[in-house]
Order: structure tokens, then sequence, then C-alpha cells
């Protein structure tokens, strides 16, 4: 099966045309305003119930990159919409008599858009309907059983449970319960993911000792793949329920009543057997009470992760141990592969100058995340260049920046006059020396500064390396900032390391100007 | 010393493209003699001077500077052509000090980097050096603290720690104030007394007059008339040369 889907445009385009839809319901706009007007004398919140009701579709956020079984676009037919999800909304919403209507959003920001921002009524996303994401929100009854489930590569004997894994190396998605749990083992190296493909394709390449997921995600990924085997059975098994914004009581009584409908009269059992996902724990489903433990999401305070920084500090200052080693290989590498450039651009005969004039307009005309993924994912796919993440980084960095360095350094050596070389041969200097002794170094001090500005800006574009699993600064701030639901908290403390270090470079560089001029 | 002529050019041919800027160049100079070349912007002078240390290749015409032949249409390769730069140094109209060295620094560059004097030899030369040109105190000046009539002194300390045999000055005097161009003019009468050859492209009559042991009248790309400066200036044979000269004095 194809492993990578790219995120459609196309879905996007037809949530504007079911939005244009939507107007249907109400056909004079002065209507739907009066009626607004009424409800809200009714009610003193608006209601998002009634809002559902009002407008006649049940927006549902949910994110489509790498969504199977979820919510995907298959590839054989990449303009539609499908996974267990979909099907599961599709008949949530026959019941609650509204139309369905997917709202694409990224996996991570689902919660956080929820309480703004994200456009969309309720999450389907796979949430577990764990003690921490009931903290955050409002969560259904069940609509669908899962457990953890170890893979490993088809040639290893071992691994059956986590800990057999020692101090080896384990991908999971962000966020999930997969990674509080390989979090929580001791001596793990914990990898983080954005999305629930490219983890598989690490584990295939040895990049990873195994991948701990949920398992329909297992499942559908191991179909076909002989590389790539489940170890032991799945475990910590947990639910999926729909996640709702805190105070949406009307709106969650109708999908419980809804979800359980759907659930005694076969309908999800038909779904989820469509999908292959149909056993013992999802017949179990309708039997299911929630734990009387269970406390209202409005009873728990939001933690303050700057009153905590005791705790929050060395995860981060961890993270940017990363953030700087990475920028710091990666503009060495810029730093001397452009320079090199630069000369061959400016002294090397014609068809090396071509060369390098290329090279610079390649790597300076397009993204930086596309060279990543292609060095990262498209050299080990065809030529089985396995390179490790932290190599693949660098080198993604360094090669992109190299293109801007090599202009930096052009622009410097022109800007030398061309009296300086005259005068140096006028000596009988050769021109390698006069370029050596004369022209490199005025040219150098005259680019410095421009150096410095990409060093600061390579800082805050390593973040980009995230997407292949390196858990930096920015991406431990968004898992932080999620873990907590103190965004300003983390993103504070952040931010401050982020300055510290930019400016502790600047006035690097500017001692080292200083020392030059 | 050798009583052969240190300069020995005939037919020296340039052109540019299309353009034909030098159309035949004799010169024969002896060693200690100074010659001026005068004449009308864009007539060649520059050019011509460029070919002697071959910063231009000429294209015609024969060329000999003391024991080296250059050959039209090519550029000598590595020893000799180092040898030619050493033989004939350069100082150029705007000075082209390197900025990021001092003035004792510029100078010993050449020394240090090209014949590979040792660094005691190469400081003490330079200091000898910038001594002759009056800068004792400004050893240790970066050039963009120094003055252009200083700046242009360190450039021929600098061309003189090679140890040429002819010096190229190329319109020494025209970048700077005309109150700063007797320091200059005075530095490079004193090197023609003490019998250094030169060849000078200028606009300064003044240093034409007090150098130059003869003067050359460029004009179209030939030599148009030549002769001691005290001739030249007061009884120039051609019109084009009378000309030139009321124009520069005017």
């Amino acid at each position: 099966m194809e492993p990578f889907y790219p995120a459609c445009p196309g879905s996007r385009f037809r949530i504007l045309k079911r939005f244009g839809a939507c107007g249907q319901f109400c056909t004079v706009p002065s209507l739907r305003v009066l009626l607004l007007y009424l409800l809200s004398l009714v009610a003193a919140r608006a209601d998002t119930s009634a809002d559902i009701q009002l407008r006649g579709t049940l927006r549902w956020g949910g994110d489509a990159e790498g969504g199977a079984p979820y919510v995907y676009h298959p590839p054989n037919d990449p303009d539609r919409l499908i996974g267990f999800e979909v099907d599961f909304a599709e008949a949530l919403c026959s019941r609650l008599g509204v139309k369905s209507q997917f709202v694409q959003f990224g996996w991570n920001n689902l919660i956080p858009g929820l309480q703004q921002g994200g456009n969309y009524d309720v999450i389907i996303a796979g949430l577990e309907r764990s003690a921490e994401n009931l903290a955050k929100m409002v969560m259904s009854r069940p609509y669908f059983a899962f457990g953890q489930q170890l893979v490993t590569r088809a040639d290893h004997i071992q691994p059956l449970h986590l800990a057999d894994l020692g101090s080896g190396s384990v991908g999971v998605l962000s966020g999930s319960s997969s990674f509080r749990l390989a979090s929580a083992q001791p001596g793990l190296q914990v990898r983080v993911y954005d999305d629930n493909v490219n983890y598989f394709r690490d584990l295939e390449l040895g990049r990873l000792d195994a991948v701990l997921t949920d398992t329909p995600i297992a499942q559908v990924n191991l179909a076909g793949n002989a590389k790539l085997r489940v170890a032991g059975p799945p475990f910590e098994f947990g639910h999926y329920a729909v996640g709702l914004r805190a105070g949406d009581t009307n709106l969650l009584n109708r999908i419980n009543a809804a979800i359980e409908a759907l659930l005694l009269d076969g309908t999800l059992e038909q779904v989820y057997r469509r999908y292959g996902l149909w056993n013992a724990e999802q017949a179990a489903l309708p039997a299911w009470k929630p734990a009387s433990s269970e406390l209202p999401p409005t009873s728990r305070v939001r933690r303050s992760a700057l009153r905590e920084w005791r705790t929050y500090l060395p995860i981060l200052l961890r993270a940017a141990v990363t953030t700087v080693w990475v920028t710091c290989a990666g503009m060495t590498l810029a730093v001397a592969w452009g320079g090199l450039l630069a000369l061959v651009r400016q002294y090397a005969p014609k068809p090396l100058r071509w060369a390098a004039i290329a090279y610079i307009e390649v790597f300076r005309g397009t993204p930086l995340l596309l060279q990543l993924y292609f060095i990262y994912f498209g050299l080990a796919q065809q030529f089985g260049w396995n390179l490790s993440a932290g190599f693949a980084a660098v080198l993604a960095l360094g090669l992109n920046y190299a293109a801007t360095e090599a202009e930096n350094y052009r622009a410097g050596l022109e800007a030398v006059p061309r009296g300086q070389t005259e005068a140096a041969l006028a000596l009988g200097m050769t021109r390698a020396r006069a370029i050596r002794r004369v022209i490199l170094p005025q040219a150098l001090r005259i680019s410095l500064p421009s150096v410095t500005n990409d060093f600061i800006a390579m800082f805050k574009d390593s973040s980009i390396v995230s997407v292949i699993g390196l858990l930096e600064l920015t991406k431990e701030y968004q898992i932080r900032g999620l873990d907590t639901g103190d965004y300003i908290g983390v993103g504070l403390m952040t931010a401050a390391i982020y300055f510290i270090l930019s400016y502790a470079a600047s006035l690097g560089v500017a001692i080292l100007e200083r020392r030059l001029r | 010393m050798s009583t052969s002529p240190l300069v020995e050019i005939r037919g020296l041919k340039k052109q540019f493209g299309s353009t034909r800027v030098l159309r035949g160049i004799d010169l024969t100079q002896v060693r200690g003699e100074c010659v001026a070349l005068i004449g009308p912007s864009g007539c060649g002078k520059s050019t011509f001077l460029r070919c002697l240390n071959q910063l231009e290749t000429h294209d015609a015409g024969t060329v000999r500077i003391s024991s080296l032949t250059l050959t039209a249409g090519e550029t000598l390769h590595g020893r000799s052509l180092q040898q030619l730069r050493q033989t004939a140094g350069m100082v150029f109209q705007q000075f082209h000090l390197f900025p990021h060295r001092t003035a004792l620094e510029n100078v010993m560059e050449g020394p240090l980097q090209v014949l590979g004097t040792p660094l005691p030899e190469a400081t003490a030369l330079g200091r000898e050096l910038l001594a002759k040109v009056g800068l004792t105190d400004r050893a240790h000046f970066r050039p963009s603290q120094l003055s252009g009539g200083q700046q242009q002194r360190v450039a021929i300390a600098r061309a003189l720690a090679m140890r040429p045999e002819i010096l190229l000055l190329d319109e020494p005097t025209s970048a700077l104030d005309p109150e700063l161009r007797e320091e200059v003019r005075d530095v490079l009468v004193r090197l023609g007394d003490e019998g250094m050859t030169m060849v000078v492209v200028t606009h300064d009559m003044e240093l034409a007059r007090r150098l130059a042991d003869r003067v050359l009248f460029l004009c179209d790309g030939l030599v148009a008339e030549s002769g001691p400066p005290d001739e030249m200036f007061t009884a120039a044979k051609t019109d084009r040369a009378r000309e030139f000269l009321r124009r520069v004095r005017a």
C-alpha cells in the first residue's frame, strides 16, 4: 500500500463548498440573525447544540495527514475522504439530523483549536478518553475501543514488550497515549512523529527499533507489509471518544444518546466490519459505564507551567540542546560548503561555475522542508542511503543554507575593489595567494553581518527538523503546551530560551567583528 | 652596471575589442632614467604602463625589461611572472593599500609573502622604507587613518620593498588634494635623485617637470613627440602637444 499521503488541498475546497450549502437553511440572512438573537435571550451562552441545528451541519475536526484508517484520502482516489471515523461521523450526524462536515486541522493542535480558532464543533480524531484529555475538554461515551500495539521488524525475535527494548528507540505519535507510555519507560529513546506513517518507514529502514501505536494504525500499516510484524499482544486498552467544548452539555447528551443507539442497532458494527476493525472489545462497548471517580472537566484547574518551572524548564532546555547542536553543525556545514561554492562561482572555470550557480539557484529556490524530506526519506527509498535523523537534519540545513551563504560571500567578494587584486598581483603574488591574503580577509569582514543573520535565522528554522522525529525546542513546546494547556507559560519559557541563545550568538559575533576590525 | 638599456620596447600594440588603444610605441630607457608619459585622457598611457608588468598583455611588438622578454599575446608564468612583477614595481592612482593591514604590514606583505623574507628582516626593511618616505611615526596606522598623501607614500614604500629595478607610477598624484601632492612629489624626486628608474604616467606637469629626464607625449596610441621637459613645456613642436599643454595649465 501507498504509505505516504500528502495533505490534499481538495478537502479545503470541499469545506468551502459545504459552507456555501449551509446558507440554504436560512435563505434570508436577517432571519438567521433574528433567530440567533432570540436564542441568545433564552440561553446566556450560545449553545453549540442549537448552533448545529440552526446551521444544519456538525463540523468535526480531524487530521487527514497519514490518517488511515481513521480519516484519509485513498491513494487510488485522492479527492475522496474515507475512513471509519468518516463513516462514524456520517452515522452520528444522520442520527442528529444534520449534515456531516469534516474540518482539516493539524493533529497537534486539535484540542486547543476546539476552544478557539478551529472552526469546528467537536473533535473526532482517535482521541483517547483519558484522564489527561478529560481534564482539557468534555468527552462523549466511547465509540471505539483500541489498545497499544508494539510493532517491530519481521526479522526481530525480540522484543515483545516495551521493557524488552532496553535503551533502544521507539517511534510514537506526538501527544498520543503511546507517547505518554513510552516516555514513562526509563532508558528508552522516544522519537516523536507528527503522523502515523513515517515512523513505520523509519522502522523498516532500521532507524527505529520499534513503533508503539494504536491497534487500528498497526493493523492498517502492517497489512501486506512483510517487513514489519506486531510484537506481543495489544495492551493498555482504551477508548476513542468525541471531544466537545466544556459546557456543551446539551450536545454531549445528544451525542451520547446517538452513539449508544448506533452501537445498539449495529450501525457501528457494520462500519467497523467494513474496515476490518470489529472485535470483542468493540462488541463490549454498549455495556460501557463511566468510572464513578470521573470528574467533570470544569472542576479541574489548568496547570501553570510557569509555577511548575522546575519541571518544565529542564525539559525545554534538554530540547534546546538538540536545537543548538543541529544549528551549530548545520551552520558549520553551510559556511564551509557555501564558501567553497562562492569561490567556485567566482573563480573556477566555466563548467564548474555553472554547476555552482545551478546548485545555488536550486537550493535557494525550493523549500527547506521539501529538501529535508527528500534527504531523509527520498534518499533512503531510492538509494538505500539510510541516514540518521540528526545527520539528515544537519545535512538539509547545511546544504540549504550553503546556497544563501555562497551568495553572501559572493556579495563580499564582489565588494572588494578590483584594485586590491591588481595591487596584490603587482607585488608578485599568484592569483590564489592574492585571493587568500588580500581578497578573502576583506570579503569575510563584509559578509560577517549577513552570516550572523543567517545563523539566527537557521536557529529558528531548525524547528523544521521535528518533522523527521527530532525532539527540538519548538516541538517540545508543542508537546508541553498540549500537555499543560498552558501555551502562554510554556511559550514564555520557550521564547526566553530562544531569545537568550540568539542574543548570545549576536553578542558573540559582535565581539568577533570588533576584533576583526 | 651594464651599459645596455634597462627597457627596450619596439612597436608595442594593444587593442580592446575593435578599439586600437596602442598603435606602435617605441621606448628605450637606460638605468636611472625617469620618463614621464603625458597626453589626453584615453590616449593609452595607463594601458601602456600596465603592459609593462603584464597586468595587460600586449598584442604585438617586442618588450624587454631587464633580463625578461615579454612575448606578444602571452602572459609569463610562475617564477618568470613573479620575477617581472618584482623587477617592475607599480604604484596606483588610488593607492590600493590593503585596508585590513597597518602601514608597516602593507610594506612587509610583499617580502613576507612573495620573497619569503624572514619576519625580523621584513620588519626592519619595512621600517627603513617607511622612514625613507617620512612615515616612521605612522607604522601602526591603518590606511583609513592616513591622509591621501601618506597613503600614497606607504604605497611607494610597499613597491620599493620588492627591490624593483624600475618603478611604474600610474598618476601617483592625481587622486590627491593639491596641497598633499607636494609631499608625494618630494619623495619621488628624491628616489629619482638616488638613481631609481621610473616610468610615470601623469597629468601633474609639476611632477613631470621636476622628475622626468624625458617627456613622452602620447596621442591616439602613438608617441607624438618626446623631449626633455623644459623643451617640451616651453617649445612643443606639434600642435596637439601645444594644445594639450595649454589646456592642462589653464
